[in-house]
C-alpha cells in the first residue's frame, strides 16, 4: 500500500470531516433516552432451548386481528443445546431443521455474532445496553440471513431470579430457554426462524411463573404482564394515511396484550412505551417516533396528544401547515403526519372544537425541534 | 445511576460529541444521521455506563456501538427513534456550503462497502492502529489490512479523487 496514498486520504478526510462543526451535545435527550433504554426497554422475542420442538406453524392468525401479513406456513424443528461459556465468550448453539447455528457473545468487544450454514458471519450489533432493569427479560432481536434461511437472533439478559423462559408455540409445543450465568448476569440466546410464530413467552423463577408476554405479530415481545393480568384489549386504528410525492403512506396502530405498536407504510414497526406514560397534566403533545430517513422520499412523524385536543395545526420547516386530528386507540390519542425528507415540524398549535372556519379554541402552542 | 456518574458521563459526552458526530458523518455521509448515530451510541453507553466505564476505554466502546449501529441501521426490523424537545434545532448543512472536494470524497466513501468505509474512517481519519480498528470492528488485523488496501485501491480509481493519490 502506498504511503503517499495513505497520507493523501488522511489529509482529505481531515479536510472533509474536521470542518464539521456540530451544534452542542443534546445532553438531556441522551440522558433521557439512555434512561428509557435502561428502565423500560422493549423486549423482543425470544427463543432457544434444550429441547426439540416440531413446529407446524399454521396457526390461525395470532396476528390476524392486526391486519398484518398472514402467517407463513412452515415446518421447523428447532434444537437448542445448553449454552457454553468462557470468560470471554458465551456461545449458544443448536440446529434448525438439522442445520447448525451458533450465536456468540464476545464479552471484550461487546459484539454479537451469528454463524452457521446459510448465514454470512456477521456482527449483529452490540449487547452493551442489555439490562432487564426490573423486567423479567430484556431480549433483543436482529435479522440474520435472508430468504427462506432468514433467522432471527434472539439474545439478552434476564432478571436474576429468572431460571428459564418458555416459548409456547400455537400448536402446543414448548421451547425452553435456560438462563446461564455469565459475568454476574443471567443470559439466554438462540436463533429461530425469522417467521416462527409464538403464542406467548412465559418467564419462570424457582417459584414458578412470574410473568408472561403475548408477542406482537409473530414473535416480537414488547411488554410483560403479571400472571392473570390481561393488558390492553386488542384493537387497531388507522392513525393517518395520505399521499406524498406520489407515494401512499399510512400509520396503523395496534393495541393488545403486548402493549402498543404502530406499523408504518415503509414496513417499519415501532412499539413505544406509551402505556403508562400518558401525557402529563399541562402538556399537550409528545412525539413518539420519526421514521423514513436513509434515502426515503418522505418521513413520518408520530405523536401522542392530550385527551381534550380536537386537532393540531403543525407548521413545517418550509412554512406550510398541516392539520392533523388525533385518533383514539386504547384510551390514548395518537396522530401522525408525513413530510418530505427535507422538512420537519417546527411548531404546533392545539385546538379544541371543530376547527372549521376558525371556530376551534386554542388550547396551547409550542415550538418543537424533532429530528429524524 | 448516581449524580456523580451522571456528571462524569455528561463531561464525557461533552468532550466527545463533536468527534463522534464527525465519525458518524464519515460512516453515513450525512451530518444528521451522524448526529443520530452519535446520540444513539451515547444513549446506549449511558444506559450501561457503569459497565462501559469498567472496560477502561469508553471511547472504544462508544465507537464500537456507532459502527455496529450504523451496520444494522437498515437491517433492524424495528425503529426506536424518539423525538425530544431538547435536541438542538439547527439547520442542515446547506449543500452549497459543501466543497466539491468534500462532496467528491464523501461520494467515494459512500460508494465503499460498510466495512471498508469503516476501516478507512477509523484507520486514516481517527488514526487508529490496525489492531484497534480490528478490535472495534470485531475482525482480524489481516482483515483490516486487506479491507484498507481494497478501499484505497477503489478510492484511487474514483474520478475526482485520483489526483494526488499515488498508486
Amino acid at each position: 500500500m502506498s504511503t503517499d496514498s495513505e497520507r493523501e486520504i488522511r489529509g482529505r478526510l481531515d479536510a472533509a470531516l474536521g470542518t464539521i462543526d456540530p451544534p452542542g451535545p443534546p445532553v438531556h435527550a441522551v440522558l433521557r433516552r439512555g434512561r428509557t433504554i435502561r428502565l423500560r426497554r422493549r423486549a423482543v422475542v425470544a427463543t432457544g432451548l434444550a429441547a426439540v420442538v416440531g413446529l407446524g406453524i399454521a396457526l390461525p392468525g395470532l396476528v390476524g386481528h392486526t391486519g398484518a401479513e398472514p402467517p407463513v406456513r412452515h415446518s421447523y424443528v428447532v434444537n437448542v443445546n445448553p449454552p457454553r461459556s468462557t470468560p470471554s465468550k458465551l456461545t449458544f448453539s443448536g440446529t434448525i431443521n438439522g442445520r447448525p447455528w451458533r450465536l456468540e457473545l464476545d464479552w471484550n468487544r461487546g459484539n454479537l455474532t451469528a454463524t452457521g450454514p446459510g448465514l454470512v458471519q456477521n456482527a449483529l450489533g452490540s449487547v452493551s445496553d442489555m439490562s432487564p432493569a426490573g423486567q423479567p427479560a430484556d431480549l433483543s432481536e436482529a435479522g440474520a440471513g435472508s430468504g427462506a434461511g432468514a433467522r432471527l437472533a434472539v439474545v439478552g439478559e434476564v432478571r436474576r431470579d429468572i431460571r428459564y423462559l418458555a416459548l409456547n408455540q400455537p400448536g402446543g409445543g414448548v421451547v425452553y430457554l435456560n438462563a446461564i450465568r455469565w459475568h454476574g448476569a443471567a443470559w439466554v440466546g438462540a436463533l429461530i426462524p425469522e417467521n416462527q410464530q409464538l403464542h406467548n413467552v412465559v418467564a419462570y423463577s424457582a417459584r414458578g411463573e412470574v410473568a408472561y408476554a403475548v408477542p406482537f405479530r409473530a414473535n416480537e415481545v414488547v411488554g410483560w404482564l403479571r400472571p392473570g393480568q390481561h393488558g390492553l384489549a386488542r384493537q387497531q386504528a388507522r392513525i393517518a394515511t395520505g399521499m406524498l410525492a406520489g407515494k401512499h403512506w399510512f400509520e396503523q396502530g395496534y393495541a393488545g396484550p403486548w402493549g402498543l405498536c404502530f406499523r408504518e407504510g415503509a414496513g417499519t414497526t415501532f412499539c413505544p412505551q406509551a402505556e403508562g406514560s400518558r401525557i402529563r397534566p399541562g402538556h399537550f403533545i409528545s412525539w413518539l417516533s420519526c421514521t423514513g430517513t436513509g434515502g426515503s422520499a418522505f418521513q413520518l412523524w408520530s405523536g401522542q396528544a392530550a385527551p381534550d385536543i380536537s386537532y393540531l395545526r403543525i407548521r413545517m420547516s418550509d412554512g406550510s401547515v398541516q392539520r392533523v386530528v388525533p385518533v383514539p386507540l386504547a384510551g390514548y390519542r395518537f396522530f401522525a403526519l408525513a413530510s418530505s425528507a427535507h422538512q420537519r415540524p417546527v411548531s404546533w398549535t392545539a385546538y379544541r372544537g371543530s376547527g372549521y372556519r376558525g371556530s376551534g379554541q386554542v388550547l396551547g402552542a409550542g415550538r418543537i425541534s424533532p429530528r429524524c | 445511576m448516581t449524580a456523580l456518574a451522571d456528571t462524569e458521563f455528561t463531561e464525557f459526552m461533552q468532550g466527545r460529541w463533536a468527534q463522534l458526530v464527525r465519525l458518524g458523518y464519515g460512516l453515513t455521509g450525512d451530518q444528521h444521521l451522524g448526529e443520530d448515530l452519535a446520540q444513539t451510541a451515547l444513549s446506549r453507553a449511558y444506559a450501561s455506563w457503569p459497565r462501559v466505564r469498567r472496560t477502561g476505554n469508553p471511547d472504544a466502546y462508544v465507537r464500537r456501538i456507532m459502527v455496529n449501529a450504523n451496520h444494522s441501521r437498515f437491517r433492524k426490523r424495528r425503529v426506536d427513534e424518539r423525538l425530544t424537545g431538547e435536541v438542538p434545532d439547527t439547520a442542515a448543512m446547506a449543500a452549497a456550503d459543501v466543497s466539491d472536494d468534500r462532496a467528491a470524497l464523501m461520494a467515494a466513501l459512500m460508494a465503499l462497502p460498510d466495512g471498508q468505509r469503516a476501516v478507512v474512517v477509523l484507520r486514516y481519519w481517527m488514526d487508529m492502529s490496525e489492531t484497534e480498528v480490528a478490535a472495534t470492528l470485531g475482525c482480524s488485523v489481516g482483515n483490516v489490512k486487506s479491507q484498507a488496501s481494497r478501499a484505497l485501491a477503489k478510492l484511487r480509481l474514483t474520478k475526482g479523487l485520483a489526483e494526488g493519490m499515488k498508486p
